[in-house]
Formats: structure tokens, C-alpha cells, sequence
């Protein structure tokens, strides 16, 4: 017994200034866009808040900010339910003509546009098939539905809705301490508005890798690459110059994810982003950082090799959460 | 309207910004419920750099560090205390090794996670009881998962093969 009483200090020293490395965990959020295969477990809810500032838009001023609150819950160890709310805070002034429609927008707002806007929601669903801990690798099926009544770009009025299917990929190495996720996503838009009627096919890969370099902190290395493929339908300009007898653009070949006439058309425009991440993680809650820079760009409105219609010269964010 | 956002968002999280570890075992606990009053010896470990080598050569399993904190008992076996991952810190756990490598017990000592404490159940825990080095355990295989509990699973089953084969590298030679 007094062995054991002797030693105890010698157990707490040894303990805590031993290279102690703790597993990262992809169902919170480790990056600012890719996710983990990691689903909640049955019963348990979690709360999420998360603000992703988008700045520049290589002229003028421009900042915008994504804000959503979310819950997510367990329905099984295997299916989660999420639903987050999506608030919009814009401010801009100065973008040049050309980058529409954030420039129009401002001129008709007399030259700046500042606004904080409750933009839409959306409800998710993540179904876990293999688990990183156990199988080969990880893997998750999400889907989820949006609807926002405000434009992203600029802050206009909308009906969109949108259907998204997320492939969710994460193999561990290092005892789960070193963490690659692969996130190739699918979003269906459909926008109406100002007489106009979008289609969109929006496609993005995130691909990003994590270390915990030490109990609770994680730092991460992030890529995102989102393109769209958009169909433009004005049927008021049907026939003229530039739309044809149904109101499409002419010269551009269109997107449709109609069940009977899927077709992915061309490529609107693109962004690939890249840049760090930190987490740190308690027993309850969590916190994550994190900035991606725009390093290449192109179509839509573009300069110097970086597009700067949906796209901005870096993204700026963070989320927090709490388990309960 | 970023500010009133932030600032709410801080009052809902300040209060549960703190969370307390759960404890199920001190060091005398543990040691009473493995080896109840058997006598023994506390015999400081350090592995040099070969064991670290043949051990995470024969488990194929990581060793985080090469103290090892073990009592050695008058039968022959030993008892314990070391930490495998959890999901964000280490879990601490209790091994009891019989005189001939096997798992006598296991105890959870300290469990730091929100989710997943199911590990420190008795029943989960008796799958142990008797393993050596004979196969080397897996989830799913060898051991039943815990649904919802997936990673402590598998990091103490991991640790149960690292401590097995650390006997069998080492301290079966002490």
C-alpha cells in the first residue's frame, strides 16, 4: 500500500509530462468548410454557431458575412438531423462596373450597400456508413435542403431553393492524431427572381487534413474548389439577340437537373481557396479558426487569374459548439 | 448587428465553459477492485529505445511514452496505470496483467469526454478478461463495438494489445 502511495506522485508527474497526443474528432467542425465522416450519437444534441466572413472582391470594399446557428441532433449512433438558420450581413462600396450584381446593387442603393439580413435556412441529414476507427476508412452520405428569400452576392430578394448531396471520405492515421477528409458536393439550385429563373448545378471539393499536435488543439491545412454551372432564363427577352425562343441565353450550353433532362452545361465561373486552421476542443464544447485565401480563379468576373463575382480574396471564420 | 450577436452568443457559452473530468477510479480504488489486498511492488519503468521498438513491432500499436507506471505483485502479476486516446484528451486506465501476460481486469479510471463512457462498463470490459497475446485484438473481430463510442473502443482495445505484448517484450523479463 505505501508502494503504492510512494509512487503516486511519481504516476501524476509521468502522466502529465508524458507526450500525451489526443484523437481528433471530425463530427465537429475541424476546418472551415470540409467536415468528417462523424455522426452524433443517438439522443445528443449539439449546437453549433459559425461566421464566415468573405472580403474583397478586388475592387472597392466588400465584406459580407455568413452567420448560421445551428442545432444538430442524433436520431440514431448512424443519422443525424440538422438545422441551421442563415443570416446575411453585407457591406459594399466602390466594386467596379462589371462585377454584377454587387455593383449594381450599390448604385442602386446610392454607391454602398450595408445590410443585416435574415436570408433563409436549412435542414440537413448525414448517414454514416463506415467509420474511420474501425473500417479502412471513413465514409458519410449527407443531403440536405435550403431555402433563402436573399442573394449571397448582393443582398436582393430571392425564392431559391436547393437540394445538396455531400460525400463525406476521412482516413486517420497516426492513432486518429492525423486526420484527411475529402468532401466532394453537389448543390441544386433553382432561383427566381427580377423575372429571372436560375438553375444552377454548384460543385465544390474540400479536401483538408488535421494533426493534433497536443491534447485538445488541432491545426489543419484547408482546400475548397467551387465552380457553377448556371442556366439564365429571362422569358420576357424570349427571342431577342441574346436569349433564344425559350428565354435561355443563347451561346451557352445550359445546366438542368430536371429528372428527365439532367445535363451539367457549361462552367459559369470557379475559385479554388486555400489556407490554415486551428481547433481546440474542451469536454463539452469547441472552438475553430481558420482563413482561406482565393489563389486562383476564373470566368464570370475575373482578374489577375481570380474570379470575383462568387468568389472574394480570402475568407475569414469561425464556429464554435456546444454538446448537450 | 455582428456585436449583439456576439455578445449573446458569450452569455449562452460562459456559464458552460468549464466542464469537470469524470473520475470513476482514484489510484487506491483501482488497485482494490483489480487485485483486491494482494501485495505489491511499485518497479519504475523506462523502456529504451529497442523495447519501444520491439514492442510497437509486435502489437502494431504506437507507444506514447516509455515510462511505465507498474506495481508488481507477490503472485507474479502486475498492475498498471497508463492512458490510451480519447476523442480529444487521454483516457486513464487500470490494467491487471496475471503472472502469465494475461488480462486479469481493467478499470476506466478517467473519462473525459462528453459522449461514449459505456467503455467503463464491467460487461464491456470482461471481453478482456483472459486475452494475451495469442491474437491480436480487433474491433468488431476479437471485441464488441459500442455503437456511438466507436473511437474509445478501439484505442482501449488497441491498449490492451500494447499492454499484453509489453509484458511479453518486457516485463515478464523483470
Amino acid at each position: 500500500m505505501s508502494n503504492i502511495k510512494k509512487s503516486s506522485s511519481l504516476l501524476g508527474s509521468a502522466l502529465a509530462l508524458s507526450l500525451m497526443s489526443g484523437a481528433a474528432f471530425a463530427g465537429e467542425n475541424q476546418w472551415l468548410y470540409a467536415k468528417g465522416t462523424d455522426t452524433r450519437p443517438e439522443g445528443s444534441f449539439e449546437f453549433k454557431f459559425s461566421d464566415i466572413m468573405r472580403e474583397g472582391k478586388g475592387t472597392g470594399n466588400y465584406t459580407f458575412h455568413d452567420i448560421r446557428p445551428e442545432i444538430e441532433y442524433g436520431i440514431t449512433d448512424s443519422l443525424s438531423i440538422s438545422a441551421e438558420l442563415v443570416f446575411f450581413d453585407h457591406s459594399f462600396s466602390g466594386v467596379e462596373a462589371g462585377n454584377d450584381p454587387v455593383h449594381e446593387t450599390q448604385e442602386d442603393h446610392g454607391g454602398k450597400f450595408d445590410e443585416f439580413q435574415f436570408a433563409g435556412y436549412e435542414i440537413g441529414l448525414k448517414y454514416n456508413i463506415l467509420s474511420p476507427y474501425k473500417d479502412m476508412f471513413g465514409l458519410s452520405l449527407g443531403l440536405a435542403y435550403e431555402h433563402r428569400d436573399h442573394y449571397r452576392l448582393d443582398g436582393a430578394d430571392i425564392d431559391q431553393d436547393s437540394i445538396t448531396t455531400t460525400i463525406y471520405l476521412q482516413k486517420d492515421f497516426l492513432d486518429d492524431t492525423l486526420v484527411f477528409v475529402l468532401n466532394p458536393k453537389a448543390e441544386f439550385e433553382r432561383r427566381k427572381g427580377g423575372g429571372v429563373l436560375e438553375e444552377e448545378i454548384s460543385l465544390e471539393l474540400m479536401a483538408a487534413v488535421s494533426y493534433r499536435f497536443m491534447p485538445k488543439w488541432t491545426v489543419g491545412l484547408e482546400y475548397r474548389l467551387q465552380e457553377d454551372h448556371l442556366s439564365v432564363q429571362e422569358r420576357a427577352e424570349a427571342g431577342t439577340a441574346d436569349f433564344d425562343e425559350h428565354g435561355f441565353e443563347r451561346g451557352v450550353k445550359r445546366s438542368s437537373f430536371d429528372l428527365t433532362d439532367f445535363r451539367l452545361g457549361d462552367r459559369f465561373q470557379a475559385g479554388q481557396y486555400f489556407g490554415p486552421t486551428i481547433h481546440y476542443a474542451e469536454q463539452r464544447w469547441w472552438a475553430t479558426a481558420g482563413v482561406l485565401w482565393q489563389f486562383q480563379g476564373g470566368g464570370g468576373y475575373s482578374k489577375g487569374g481570380k474570379n470575383y463575382d462568387e468568389h472574394e480574396k480570402y475568407h475569414a471564420g469561425f464556429s464554435l459548439g456546444y454538446e448537450f | 448587428m455582428i456585436k449583439p450577436i456576439m455578445i449573446v452568443l458569450g452569455l449562452v457559452l460562459a456559464p458552460v465553459m468549464s466542464a469537470n473530468a469524470d473520475v470513476f477510479f482514484t489510484l487506491e480504488e483501482a488497485r482494490t477492485a483489480l487485485w483486491k489486498n494482494t501485495p505489491m511492488q511499485a518497479v519504475p519503468i523506462t523502456l529504451t529505445e529497442a523495447q519501444v521498438d520491439a514492442i510497437e513491432e509486435a502489437s502494431d500499436i504506437r507507444v506514447l511514452t516509455n515510462k511505465i507506471n507498474a506495481w508488481k505483485t507477490e503472485t507474479g502479476g502486475w498492475f498498471i496505470v497508463d492512458q490510451v486516446i480519447g476523442k480529444h484528451e487521454m483516457i486513464d486506465m487500470a490494467v491487471a496483467l496475471n503472472a502469465d501476460g494475461t488480462i486479469k481486469g481493467l478499470e476506466v479510471m478517467k473519462y473525459v469526454e462528453s459522449y461514449g463512457d459505456e467503455v467503463k462498463h464491467p460487461k464491456w470490459l470482461a471481453q478482456f478478461h483472459g486475452r494475451g497475446i495469442e491474437n491480436h485484438l480487433k474491433l468488431d473481430q476479437h471485441i464488441d463495438n459500442i455503437s456511438g463510442a466507436t473511437l474509445s473502443c478501439r484505442h482501449i482495445t488497441d491498449g490492451v494489445n500494447r499492454w499484453t505484448h509489453t509484458w511479453d517484450q518486457v516485463l515478464r523479463h523483470l
